[in-house]
């Protein structure tokens, strides 16, 4: 058991740090960062609903990139390692299929949960900073500016310094930055004074943040299951197609599902990601009830072990050649 | 002697989509590898070879046909702890530096991690990559991604080393390191399976080996049984001049009633070739590609002294006792024979063609 542990995170680890090492994921977290963090001067002057719109825009860009990273990381990940052949080495070690196939999804999670992290941070951060009417709270997106520039910087010197790889480092250190820059911005007030941590955050958006970050992982489980079996271009468009059929499950299926049982069947099947947009509960300070998060995020795992499940079945007698 | 890979009417059919019969790779093979063995699977392109290697490793499934590993299923993981596999191509994480590669690999056989460190640096320091420990894979040669992949085929000490073309993409001196190691770990006790297409491969240093063609065996057995001229002796000789050589054939011919011919031995390209690289890199020329080692990781070497390789005094010697006939021997085992002073050298020579002539006489 300890032996197949440290397989596990082994495994896991090396995901990571190979889906980390390759430039498309540093681009798309830094771009989506950026982009969040800019929302408030590209959306101003809207009479007084700058703050909705940064916050539904800002989920919307987390939530769109985000499908991207996922898609694009899962299917990298385990479909290159087939089509490498990397697999082969790996399968002549002492590794269980199922070890393997468990330790890469949990590996490509990890990428997507620092990522919703980050968009999460980076959510908050513009929402602050874009609730005074026609003006730039630049205490708030100060920081989150200059965090993408000191990462690279700093990446650069871990480059130059030790030839480690740019990337993967670049990304933990805008991680670190974003972070970084949350709590700073958490203890400065408008005017640039200290004051007491988060009060101007919006902490109704974590459990917004938390929901997308489930529907990733969801869509992520997807990828991982369909790129054991089938190439990138095709797991993307499949992924799509799921996540165009979840956004229009209700009007699809769900007006038919009390009466028609294929509806409810396809219903029940196919995810509603209606169910983890929330954007529009948290206008004027509502708040999402912890009941439905819970429920939300059973749904999820219930979902995820499913999806691993079957593709811990399917790749059980797949060859490797 | 105990049997570590024993293949029984073994088959592989690929199959379409539609589960068709697609190609028939194997067909029914039969064969057994003993425990310290060299093995060869030799054959052309397409012929069978990296199937069957991926039917022991488990990675394909056996059409029919029944195939034991080191006495259990090749699907047991528990089993592929023991086993070492050189992939046909190195497969290997493109952005792991060569170090992060062999620590990855390292981990999967719970090494602890100072036993991992030690042999991490002592096998690039064997395949002569202990200067690139941080460059990414992907900006290796092919070559110096196959010492990759041959350091983590070993990591874990296996008993059985399954390599797949080990020497493709290798320059010279890679290959000699390669065959060298091979008869380092035979030495060791380690059971090595050899697939090439490379015949030179196979000759210097498979004990045994297996000809495929078309997913069939069609010939199999020691290298010496398949390759010995029993029709033609050969003796090996220092420089000697004209009229040494002239009696010497006359003496030949008068005793064996042959057409002896005097020919000089060449050396090898690959010989030739290893020296100049040698004198290059003892002339202290920098190369940013991998180094030339003549090193093997200590966790690999043997503790047993090599046993000194005969030199031709001493196969003279053994002739006293054994046929007479010295059969042809592999490239490697002529490098190693020495000069002898003429004079024993002569004696001996008369002792072993007195013993042929009456040998012939009776």
């Amino acid at each position: 058991m300890r032996v197949a542990v440290k397989q596990f995170i082994a495994i896991s680890k090396s995901t990571t740090m190979e889906a980390l090492r390759q430039p498309i994921c540093l681009i798309i977290t830094t771009v989506c960062v950026l982009f969040i963090t800019l929302l408030p001067l590209i959306i101003t002057h809207t009479l007084g609903e700058t703050g909705k719109l940064v916050r539904d825009s800002a989920f919307a860009s987390f939530f769109l990139f985000g499908i991207f990273l996922s898609c694009y990381t899962a299917a990298t990940t385990v479909e290159q390692e087939i089509k490498r052949g990397t697999v082969a080495t790996i399968l002549s070690k002492p590794i269980s299929r199922e070890l393997f196939i468990t330790a890469k999804f949990f590996g490509v999670m990890t990428v997507i949960v620092m990522f919703a992290v980050m968009c999460t941070m980076a959510t908050m951060v513009s929402s602050r900073s874009s609730s005074i009417l026609y003006e730039i709270d630049w205490w708030s997106a100060g920081p989150l500016l200059v965090a993408p520039v000191v990462s690279y910087f700093l990446g650069g010197c871990v480059n130059f310094f030790t030839r480690r790889s740019f990337t993967s480092n670049a990304f933990f250190f805008l991680f670190i930055g974003v972070l970084s820059a949350f709590v700073i911005t958490g203890f400065i007030d408008r005017e640039g004074h200290m004051q007491e941590f988060g009060l101007l955050y919006g902490w109704n958006l974590i459990p917004a943040g938390i929901l997308i970050c489930a529907a990733l992982l969801l869509l992520q489980g997807f990828a991982v299951a369909l790129s054991t079996h089938l190439e990138a271009i095709p797991t993307l468009t499949i992924c799509s197609a799921l996540f165009l059929l979840g956004l229009i499950s209700d009007y699809l299926f769900g007006r038919q599902a009390d009466t028609q049982l294929w509806a409810a069947f396809l219903y029940a099947i196919v995810p509603n990601w209606q169910n983890f947009w929330m954007a529009d509960a948290i206008t004027d300070n509502g708040s999402i009830p912890l009941s439905y998060l819970n429920q939300a995020l059973q749904y999820s795992a219930l979902y995820l072990a499913a999806l691993l499940g079957i593709t811990l079945l399917s790749f059980k007698n797949v060859e490797v050649s | 002697m105990e049997n570590v890979i024993e293949a029984k009417a073994l088959t592989k059919t690929f199959k379409d989509f539609w589960h068709r019969p697609k190609a028939k790779a194997v067909k029914e093979i039969d064969f057994e590898i003993k425990k310290g063995e060299v093995f060869g699977l030799l054959g052309p392109n397409g012929s069978g070879k990296s199937t069957t290697i991926k039917l022991i490793l488990g990675l394909l499934h056996p059409t029919s046909g029944s195939l034991k590993v080191l006495g259990s299923s090749p699907r047991e993981v528990k089993t592929k702890s023991r086993i070492g596999y050189l992939p046909e191509e190195s497969y290997l994480y493109p952005y792991l530096t060569s170090r992060e590669t062999l620590g990855f690999y390292g981990k999967l056989f719970d090494l602890s991690a100072a036993e991992r460190k030690k042999r991490i640096d002592q096998l690039l320091e064997m395949v002569g990559l202990n200067h690139t420990k941080q460059r990414t894979v992907k900006e290796f040669s092919k070559g110096m991604a196959r010492r990759v992949g041959l350091a983590q085929a070993l990591i874990n000490d296996p008993e059985l080393i399954i390599l797949d073309e080990p020497t493709s993409g290798l320059d010279p001196i890679g290959c000699r390191q390669i065959k060298d190691l091979i008869l380092a770990l035979a030495k060791r006790g380690k059971t090595v399976i050899l697939s090439s297409h490379l015949l030179a491969d196979v000759e210097d240093v498979c004990d045994r080996a297996a000809i495929l063609y078309g997913g069939e065996i069609h010939a199999m057995g020691a290298m010496d049984e398949l390759l010995t001229e029993k029709t033609r002796t050969q003796i090996m000789l220092p420089e000697m001049d004209h009229a040494a050589q002239t009696a010497l054939l006359e003496t030949i011919r008068s005793k064996t009633d042959s057409q002896a011919e005097v020919i000089h031995p060449s050396m090898s390209l690959e010989e030739f070739f290893l020296d100049i690289v040698k004198k290059a890199d003892e002339a202290g020329i920098q190369s940013s590609g991998a180094q030339s080692t003549e090193t093997v990781a200590d966790y690999l070497s043997s503790d047993q002294t090599p046993a000194p390789k005969d030199d031709l005094l001493d196969q003279l010697s053994k002739a006293d006792d054994q046929p007479t006939v010295a059969s042809e021997k592999s490239e490697a085992d002529e490098k190693t024979e020495s000069a002898a002073p003429s004079k024993e050298l002569d004696s001996k020579l008369d002792r072993l063609l007195n013993k042929n002539d009456s040998s012939n006489n009776e």
